[in-house]
């Protein structure tokens, strides 16, 4: 139950081409995707806190873009045997159904674009601090 | 605009009753069944005029059945309402066990972007 940022999505045109190679993009993605791991954790249904506390922003790795995070739940994160954060999202029918409450969603529709700004203006910084 | 007005509106011809939030009857649930939420943030231009409100809207569609005719029906008059469909997507097989599946699921997002043009003070 999360969503990925790919690298490839802040490397513009122009942009990427002056994007020195010692570029630290994993610090840059992880702050983007911060953004919408702050939103998924205001949005989220706490009972116990269990979910809440389980949102995470992943480390950076290689995807078919370039440089990639997950943002949300990750399985491997998720302690206990009964992984219910799907369930939270999408609800479930049944005779006793239980509404969607979602909180993955919402938090990349509405932050994505913020998301995308601060991965950006990260690797601006960056290259400005090496005077370039 | 009352965007859950609009919603509940458009598919009022699918033939499946439309709830806001969650379907919320003391008996059994209806054979299908849809229900939806939304959030909205402002689309704000450069000299901070706000043009645009972007709506997104989760949509669910759970039935005893396949969803899948009601779900095309959906499809179809959000369109005509002038929504934009970002995915529909089946849900459950991979997460709940048997038992649990009584209903099938089909979960939407569509987009819609309300004009409103109003001069941020």
């Amino acid at each position: 139950m999360a969503i990925t940022l790919s690298g490839t999505e802040v490397f513009l045109s122009d942009l990427e081409k002056m994007i020195p190679s010692d570029t630290n993009v994993d610090a840059a993605l992880a702050e983007g995707a911060e953004v919408i791991a702050r939103e998924m954790r205001q949005l989220a249904p706490v009972k116990s806190g269990k979910l809440k506390s389980a949102i995470k922003v992943g480390k950076a790795r290689n995807g078919r873009n370039g440089r990639q995070v997950t943002v949300g739940i990750h399985r491997r994160d998720f302690s206990g045997d009964d992984y219910y954060p799907a369930y939270v999202e999408y609800g479930h029918g049944g005779p006793r159904p239980a509404p969607p409450h979602p909180y993955i969603r919402p938090a990349f529709d509405l932050k994505k674009d913020e998301a995308w700004s601060i991965v950006k203006q990260a690797v601006i910084d960056q290259m400005n601090s090496k005077g370039l | 605009m009352d965007i859950r007005a609009t919603i509940v509106t458009a598919l009022s011809g699918v033939g499946a009753p439309a709830y806001w939030m969650k379907w919320a009857g003391d008996t059994n649930p209806p054979a299908t069944y849809i229900t939806f939420q939304t959030v909205n943030r402002p689309d704000l231009s450069a000299d901070d005029t706000l043009h645009e409100r972007e709506h997104f809207v989760y949509l669910d569609v759970f039935s005893e059945t396949d969803p899948y005719p009601t779900a095309m029906l959906v499809r179809s008059a959000m369109a005509s309402a002038g929504f934009y469909e970002v995915e529909m997507r089946d849900v459950g097989q991979e997460t709940m066990s048997v038992t649990e599946l009584r209903d099938y699921h089909i979960a939407f997002t569509f987009s819609y972007l309300e004009d409103v043009r109003v001069q941020v003070v």
